[in-house]
């Protein structure tokens, strides 16, 4: 088999540019997925942003977390209110 | 992020605990026993030792109604049950009973002593099934409180509603393979045997001897009001009196269990959902099972995620993964609640908690491991939480048609075909 470390190759020259294009394309490559990597990484952050900030709200939460008799009976009630007065959420546009 | 609970201290006079995680006060949910004149770790060793009491009057509760259900039907309950034969009227059982216990765990414990005490497995399975679309009416009425605000409303509806969406897809698909091949049953069967069985092997062994304990333990419980019932009624009456004592005595002692562990447990699930933040659907249904098994009530994680959601700052599809462990994680109740069993009673107690916690298992991997079927409860929930946020009147649609419309049809069409 040839080898392009042999002087006298034919094709040494092509052969070193295929060599260090491959290298390019590898680069390339790495470079490509870092920098998906990296905005794969923001765009979780950004989802994840004030989470944990949230989390210790939770036993806030755990108090809202539970079933609020007037408030369910305030809502059926402004269903209906809105439904004959044809004003969806009060906003004065008829099934907004 | 990693979290630690520093200190404890409880402010007697107000009966809130206050919890240091890093440096940074939060008050726990206010103790049931506040009004107790104890603070700090003698409060907390007398709060576990209530804990440990209640599970102990669940058992007996439990105990209870197995006993009552076979004096009531007197060995014929197949016959006395025919009428639940029809699978879509098992399940609409399940549906209404939970929708008015607001409690899956309740449904679900009760079925397990109706089934420790000769209903038929093949009734009872629809009945489970409906237990976690019943249960799905909490979340959605603790939304409605969010409706002062058009946008938050939207949130909120949302959020409960991917848990309704979740749950009737896993229906709309296990219980057609449940009807026509059995796998749950045969399945819950074989783990029912091979944990209360008489195989003679190690976990055979191992599992038989925790239930004999716990039972022993329990069963001087549910005789003593056998006798105390039995003693003075004719079997029938007595056996209908147990049932609704059993009964009572779930629903009151699963509500005390879940405010109590609320506020022994609230540091360490905030610590769960800190580390399941951004970490994926797995370990977010982890984590929802596990804070459910530490507060026994989906109802309370389902129910959280709606003000989680309803504030903007978690999605739909990060609050998803929590509301399925929910799921999960509430079927730990019956399957404590099935050790209060032994003998042919045990496996048949432990084969009705086995399908509860199969049947989740497989809707949870079963629909987030299919590409197509993952993402329909969180489209589902948008559109609905969208109809909601354009008109109030769409949401008690979706409430009359879930707990009263589809029951309806349910029990009319299968009647009618059946």
């Amino acid at each position: 088999m040839d080898s392009i470390e042999h002087q006298d190759h034919p094709d040494r020259e092509l052969l070193e540019m295929l060599q260090e294009a491959e290298a390019k394309v590898e680069q390339l490559r790495v470079e490509l997925d870092r920098r998906r990597e990296f905005r794969r990484q923001m765009r979780a952050d950004e989802a994840h942003e004030g989470t944990d900030e949230e989390v210790e709200r939770l036993s806030e939460y755990l108090e809202q977390a539970q079933i609020n008799w007037q408030a369910v009976r305030k809502f059926f009630q402004s269903a209906i209110e809105e439904y004959r007065a044809d004003d969806a959420w009060g906003s004065g546009r008829p099934g907004a | 992020m990693s979290q630690t609970i520093r200190d404890e201290s409880t402010d007697s006079e107000h009966g809130v605990r206050q919890i240091e995680v890093d440096g940074a006060d939060t008050a726990a949910p206010a103790s049931p026993l506040r009004r107790l004149p104890l603070t700090g770790r003698p409060l907390r060793i007398v709060e576990w030792l209530a804990v440990v009491a209640a599970i102990y009057v669940m058992i007996t509760a439990v105990g209870a109604i197995g006993s009552g259900f076979e004096a009531a039907t007197g060995g014929q309950a197949e016959e006395l049950f025919s009428f639940a034969s029809n699978p879509f009227v098992a399940l609409v059982i399940g549906i209404l009973a939970t929708a008015l216990t607001q409690s899956s765990s309740t449904t679900t414990s009760i079925v397990v002593g109706m089934v420790a005490g000769g209903l038929p497995i093949e009734i009872a399975i629809p009945m489970l099934m409906g237990a976690n679309v019943g249960t799905t009416m909490t979340s959605t009425l603790v939304s409605l409180g969010a409706a002062s605000d058009r946008e938050q409303f939207r949130r909120a509806f949302s959020a409960a509603s991917v848990h309704d969406m979740f749950n009737l897809l896993a229906v709309a698909i296990l219980l057609p393979i449940e009807l026509i091949f059995g796998v749950l049953g045969t399945i819950a069967d074989w783990f029912a045997q091979l944990t209360t069985g008489t195989d003679g092997g190690i976990v055979t062994t191992i599992f038989t001897a925790f239930g004999d304990a716990v039972s022993a333990v329990t069963s001087p419980g549910a005789d003593l009001i056998e006798a105390a019932v039995m003693g003075i009624l004719p079997e029938v009456i007595g056996g209908v009196l147990m049932i609704l004592l059993g009964i009572a005595l779930i629903l009151l002692i699963i509500k005390f269990i879940a405010n109590m562990l609320k506020s022994l447990l609230v540091g360490r699930a905030e610590r769960i959902f800190h580390a399941a933040i951004g970490r994926g659907p797995i370990s977010g249904i982890g984590s929802g099972a596990l804070i459910t098994v530490m507060v026994q009530s989906s109802s309370t994680t389902t129910s959280l995620t709606v003000p989680m959601a309803a504030s903007g700052k978690f999605s739909l599809w990060q609050i998803y993964p929590f509301t399925v462990g929910a799921n999960i994680g509430t079927t730990m109740t019956a399957m404590i609640a099935a050790f209060g069993f032994s003998g042919v009673e045990g496996t048949a107690a432990m084969t009705a908690a086995a399908v509860h916690l199969i049947y989740n298992l497989f809707s949870a991997t079963i629909i987030f491991a299919v590409p197509f079927l993952r993402p329909l409860p969180v489209k589902g929930a948008k559109w609905l939480g969208d109809l909601g946020a354009k008109n109030k009147m769409y949401v008690l649609f979706w409430l009359g048609g879930l707990f009263i419309v589809l029951p309806a049809v349910l029990i009319g069409v299968s009647t009618w075909v059946f």
